[in-house]
């Protein structure tokens, strides 16, 4: 039956795969229904209890934070609703002068003081030039000229904007009076959780549904099978979905309880640059000056959809270790790595160029997620850094990802 | 069939298989080697799991790498250390691999009934895998390895965990499969391969050594196993093979170069596959 062939044999390394689409279906052998491989993968992740027990902290974690942290400043709050609903959203003379005819109360004054305080006039009295040449200056300092230069190009088209901004009337929204600082603050510090949150959540998403083979010894099962190796790619997708599912899930949390917490009118529709609202640098206070005119709303949701891209490349970043490495442990122990070396460096660097340079990754934008879609003075030199940074890391996560995965078609599973 | 040509698999430097050559057809075959001769290198590669350094793997004349899901789809396999979901009931766990296989699920579903009554786990069909025993995680196995109704079936250590009665019951199913497909197995329970396997391939310093029929590898040995007692000093030309135990007697089975004076004490016996192993492979 048996007989030893004793000449033939090709050369070799593998020859070139055959060509197979990435299919998620298993490849049917027989016609009819079969049930799709991808909707198995699925249920494995959804079926993992640690997955709802982490979301089920963080969203209570999360609201419990927020409500905690404005709770200090719920009588402004009312306040603000207050006058809001018989003054207007606009503050300009005529309410100044309603204002000034309200009942006297100590809220009053604080509000009549810093309306009057807040920046002064609209941004007429606010020169971004001379903030852009201060910042020019400390960066000829670091010996840095060609950053100095483009620093003071930004100023530039950050006054147009300013001027932009004034001609449509933004400056003068009322945002939620005196405590628009304090809101923003608060979102922007429960931005940076959620994406924390999201990202080792989605990490670990991730690996549970690449990694966990190695774990349960079912990689040469599922490698020999008919969908083969393909399944990793069918896991991948799940896996990142499911991890951009989550922070949706953790983001709608966040929204609904800022709307339930802050019903001011006219808040969600104000221009988050306002002169009601600003940031202190370097060169002192600042307004909050965008690149795109942003409703409170739309600034919102604008955040979250860069979180969401946040969330993308860790999760890639995650597959990619999660491939290469058979251990679990050893791939987030790599997310978390590179997450806290990206954090570090952020935190620490002072040298404007290795800013830069060491701020191409996913951490610079968690670093200034209190600064987003605006000049982001010294911590940018472009605009929409932040979001280009984003698109940046994203697809070279997205690249590691492809190589690691072709690696991982060619690899012995021993 | 499935050919093996001039394979060789190297592992940082080390050749672990050097052209092996071999063909396959309609049957049983039997992988015979002690631990690290490549046994399950050769399995793995014939799995898609490993990549030959050199030669090639072809079934029907075509490169099973290039044939990608095609080979694949018509494999079974159950590798030596079988992993499982141990959250998943037998039934969910089949119909997971006949998912990956490609199966129509009312298909699969009356397969997977069939399968768990072939290997004697009806009864526990829904419930959970970290409940098992090892013997009965082997046969869910074993099922997993048949829901394609594969042509080619890689079985790596099939008997390992398996009672005697299990073992039986496999060595049937194996029977009754090998009529029109390929089944390759390996195992250190010496004794299945014999009942069962029509050739029996044995490996060597990274070699194949031979590729013969039990009959023939035995019949080698005819006329030179003995049974001598316990503590008999052995000759030149001698080699003990193993002792067995007869109640409270000890017996010393010893090959021979030359024939024996038979008496009361020393009986010649029909040699075995074990005998043949421990001579290919005992120092």
């Amino acid at each position: 039956m048996a007989r030893h062939i004793s000449a033939g044999g090709k050369p070799g390394k593998p020859p070139p795969r055959a060509a197979s689409q990435g299919r998620f279906m298993a490849p049917r052998r027989e016609s009819g229904r079969s049930w799709p491989v991808a909707v198995w993968e699925l249920r494995r992740i959804v079926r993992f209890p640690a997955l709802w027990g982490f979301l089920a902290v963080c969203l209570l974690l999360n609201s419990w934070a927020l409500l905690a942290s404005v709770s200090g400043w719920r009588a402004d709050v009312d306040y603000a609703i207050e006058v809001t609903q018989r003054l207007g959203t606009t503050v300009d003379d005529r309410f100044v002068a309603r204002l000034e005819a309200e009942p006297a109360s100590v809220e009053r004054d604080e509000l009549m003081q810093y309306v009057q305080s807040a920046l002064g006039p609209g941004y007429e009295g606010w020169d971004p030039i001379a903030a852009g040449d201060r910042y020019a200056a400390k960066l000829n300092e670091q010996g840095h000229p060609h950053l100095a230069l483009q620093m003071q190009l930004k100023a530039r088209w950050v006054q147009s904007r300013a001027r932009h901004l004034t001609a449509v009337g933004a400056d003068d929204d009322f945002l939620a009076g005196r405590i628009s600082t304090v809101l923003h603050g608060a979102a922007a510090t429960l931005m940076q959780t959620i994406l924390l949150e999201s990202m080792i959540l989605g990490s670990l998403i991730v690996l549970h549904a690449v990694g966990g083979d190695w774990f349960h010894r079912m990689t040469p099962l599922i490698c020999a099978s008919r969908t083969g190796r393909r399944t990793v790619t069918c896991r991948l997708a799940v896996g990142i979905g499911c991890a951009l599912a989550a922070y949706a899930v953790l983001g709608a949390g966040f929204l609904a309880v800022w709307v339930l917490a802050f019903r001011i009118p006219g808040l969600w529709g104000a221009n988050v640059s306002s002169r009601m609202f600003g940031v202190t640098t370097d060169a002192g206070l600042q307004p909050f000056i965008t690149w795109a005119d942003f409703s409170v709303g739309g600034y919102l949701c604008a955040s979250l959809g860069l979180g969401m891209l946040f969330v993308l490349a860790f999760a890639l970043f995650a597959g990619t270790l999660g491939l290469l490495l058979r251990s679990v442990l050893a791939a987030f122990g790599g997310v978390m790595a590179f997450g806290a070396a990206g954090l570090v460096a952020m935190m620490f660097v002072h040298d404007a160029l290795a800013y830069q340079l060491l701020g191409i990754q996913p951490m610079y934008a968690l670093a200034n997620a209190n600064l987003w879609f605006s000049d982001m003075h010294m911590h940018a030199v472009v605009p929409w850094q932040e979001t280009i940074v984003m698109l940046i890391s994203t697809a070279y996560c997205a690249i590691a990802l492809v190589v690691a995965r072709r690696a991982y078609s060619r690899k012995d599973l021993t | 069939m499935l050919t093996v040509e001039h394979v060789t698999k190297t592992f940082s430097g080390t050749a672990v298989l050097k052209d092996v050559n071999l063909t396959f057809e309609q049957g049983v075959y039997g992988l015979l080697a002690p631990n690290g001769a490549g046994k399950t290198t050769l399995m793995k590669m014939l799995a898609t799991l490993l990549f030959p350094t050199d030669g090639s793997i072809r079934w029907n004349g075509e490169d099973i790498i290039a044939m990608d899901d095609r080979y694949r789809g018509l494999l079974g396999y159950l590798p030596q250390e079988f992993g499982y979901y141990p959250n998943y009931t037998p039934r969910q766990f089949l119909r997971y691999i006949a998912a990956l296989q490609g199966v129509r699920r009312a298909r699969a579903d009356k397969r997977i009934e069939r399968l768990l009554g072939l290997v004697g786990l009806s009864d526990a069909a829904d419930r959970k895998m970290k409940t098992f025993s090892g013997g009965m995680i082997q046969r869910v196995g074993i099922a997993q390895a048949l829901i394609a109704e594969p042509q080619l079936l890689i079985l790596d250590e099939p008997t390992a965990g398996l009672d005697p009665k299990e073992r039986v019951r496999f060595r049937n199913i194996i029977h009754d499969l090998a009529t029109d497909r390929i089944v390759i197995l390996s195992t250190h329970i010496v004794s299945d391969l014999e009942t069962i396997a029509g050739k029996i391939i044995m490996l060597k310093d990274a070699r194949v050594l031979r590729c013969d029929t039990p009959a023939t590898i035995c019949g080698e040995l005819e006329g030179h196993v003995w049974e001598v007692p316990s503590g008999m000093p052995l000759g030149d030309g001698q080699r003990l093979l193993s002792e067995v135990q007869y109640g409270a007697e000890t017996r010393q089975r010893i090959w021979s170069s030359a024939p024996l004076a038979a008496g009361d004490a020393i009986t010649p016996v029909a040699p075995n596959l074990e005998d043949a192993f421990l001579m290919t492979y005992g120092e």
